[in-house]
């Protein structure tokens, strides 16, 4: 791989870490609230406004994936991320804004903060015990989004990717673990901003840098054709697979909680609803900017062209700021999602069933153990993802799919749902994303996206039938 | 709970922005020809950012003065 440095100057790293500076400083300021209880540190109280929400939903959204490898794919595949992916995965976000942002902050009890407490509620602990089980695939994932990270902080300054991670970590993971979602979601609002309006003033400099869209055309078309074809070369049930990559945003536990914090279930709604169209069109400027990077810069890596083009239309300052809030905005996610691991691991899974009687003290040590223990093993896995980030995202966010969304969005609406319909599905989908992805290797050219969930939802339903009668005489809950 | 109510109406503020975009891809459309795509998606993330960071930056400053 070559090694090539973006541009940057010696501004752009004062203002890299004077951003750095400022989110902590916001951060320790909430400290005092947030240590008011788990409620308030995990929910924010529930009392977080429309602006808010777009900014730390937004905000949460914004990582390795959506920014750098939707661009990877347009590198790869052209004009078919915006028409298989971004506008389909789009379209599948609008049952969750109608319906169940609003389920989940309305109906749903305040002690039900996590997903494995969700499936908990629905079902029964052995469920949140495979549940807790299946988001920790989430580690794999997380190993590409460091990946990411590593790669800009070696473009910009040249360091190791152990050296970027400890740094970007390290500051977040102080105001995430200090003061709570309130910290979060105000600094999510500022990440949200910065990145957003640097994707607005980079676009029209790239794509005037690549010679218009008929410039892009001019280079691209020849050597590469299949950019311009609609479906860029995939095959239908790709397209299908991909198109339902949106579905994973159903089994985002950080959604659920976003959801939960929000001021009323009205709020929740219409926050989501903001999103899409902001999304949509910074997947499409990230879509672009992908063609324009393989249009200026064919011989370097997706990532090197795409960073290379974005440092050079913006100016000095604001590309600090988007780099800032990019590091910030990944190293939020993770740290979100450290805590959720940790936590079905220690609490969920050894507390609830191999060791009930572990005592508090205990618990403390074995969850900063398990937080060591989760880092390392998300390092190992950057390894897994040198191809690019899109393969983790497509992988990772399929088994969530195959093993949770029936579980829950069923769990959420059908009356007739019973905790072994809930455990099946979630075995069935799990184990049948495995055998069906890698080790028979998709069959009929099929993918496990396509089909695994739905035999999923078969069996769900199958099983409630058969133990809707014996499980209702114990006592099961009828609905949410 | 504190209650932070907005002092605009909620449909001004969307108009405003309609009538914006659609005066600047109309420019733009005159200028630029078909790259005026560009343009649009450039303008609709810069105001939304904005209007997202002011709104945001509001309640979270009315937050931390509750917090005192």
């Amino acid at each position: 791989v070559e090694q090539i440095r973006v541009p940057w100057s010696g501004v752009d790293t004062f203002i890299f870490f004077l951003y750095f500076l400022i989110v902590v400083a916001v951060g320790l300021r909430f400290t005092k609230r947030a240590s008011k209880g788990m409620g308030e540190y995990f929910l924010s109280g529930r009392s977080l406004t429309i602006p808010l929400l777009v900014g730390t939903m937004m905000a949460s959204w914004y990582d390795g994936f959506s920014v750098v490898g939707v661009a990877e794919w347009a590198w790869a595949e052209g004009i078919a991320a915006m028409i298989v992916y971004v506008i389909p995965v789009t379209l599948t976000r609008i049952p969750f804004a109608l319906w169940i942002a609003p389920l989940v902050r309305g109906k749903l009890p305040e002690d039900v903060m996590t997903v494995p407490d969700l499936l908990e509620y629905l079902y029964d602990k052995r469920v949140k015990f495979l549940g807790a089980l299946t988001i920790l695939a989430g580690v794999l994932y997380n190993g590409a989004n460091f990946l990411v990270i590593s790669q800009l902080m070696h473009l910009i300054f040249g360091i190791s990717q152990f050296t970027a991670i400890l740094i970007s970590g390290i500051t977040v993971g102080i105001y995430v673990t200090a003061s709570g979602l309130w910290a979060v979601a105000v600094t999510d609002v500022v990440q949200m901003a910065y990145m957003t309006i640097a994707a607005g003033l980079a676009v029209v400099p790239a794509l005037k840098l690549a010679g218009g869209f008929e410039g892009l055309y001019a280079s691209l078309a020849s050597s590469a054709p299949h950019l311009f074809q609609a479906t860029g070369g995939l095959t239908s049930p790709e397209i299908i697979a991909w198109a339902l990559v949106g579905m994973s945003i159903y089994t985002s536990p950080i959604m659920y909680q976003r959801f939960s914090a929000a001021e009323s279930a009205q709020s929740a709604k219409i926050s989501f609803l903001i999103c899409m169209p902001i999304w949509l069109v910074f997947s499409s400027i990230m879509v672009l900017l992908g063609l324009c990077s393989r249009a200026l810069h064919p011989s370097l890596d997706p990532y090197q062209g795409f960073w290379m083009v974005v440092m050079t239309v913006l100016p000095v300052g604001i590309r600090a700021i988007f780099a800032a809030g990019l590091v910030a905005a990944v190293m939020s996610t993770l740290d979100s999602d450290l805590l959720i691991h940790s936590t079905a691991m220690v609490k969920d899974i050894y507390a609830g069933f191999i060791n009930p009687r572990v005592s508090d003290r205990a618990m403390v040590n074995l969850n900063r153990m398990a937080i060591v223990t989760l880092i390392v093993l998300t390092m190992i896995s950057t390894q897994l993802w040198h191809g690019g980030i899109m393969k983790a995202w497509y992988y990772v966010s399929g088994f969530l799919v195959a093993g949770l969304f029936v579980p829950l969005v069923f769990g959420l609406f059908y009356k007739k749902k019973t905790p072994a319909a809930g455990l099946t599905a979630l075995l069935v989908g799990v184990v049948g994303y495995v055998l069906w992805e890698f080790v028979w290797a998709t069959p009929f050219g099929l993918p496990a996206y396509d089909v695994v969930w739905v035999v999923s939802g078969v069996v769900y339903l199958l099983v409630c039938e058969l133990t809707y009668k014996t499980a209702s005489k114990e006592g099961a809950r009828s609905g949410v | 709970v504190l209650e932070v109510e907005s002092k605009i109406k909620p449909w001004v503020l969307p108009v405003v922005i309609l009538i914006f975009v659609q005066a600047l891809i109309i420019g733009a459309g005159l200028y630029y020809r078909w790259d005026w795509i560009a343009v649009q998606f450039a303008v609709l993330e810069i105001a939304s950012g904005l209007v997202v960071l002011v709104f945001g930056l509001r309640d979270g400053i009315a937050r931390f003065k509750a917090v005192d």
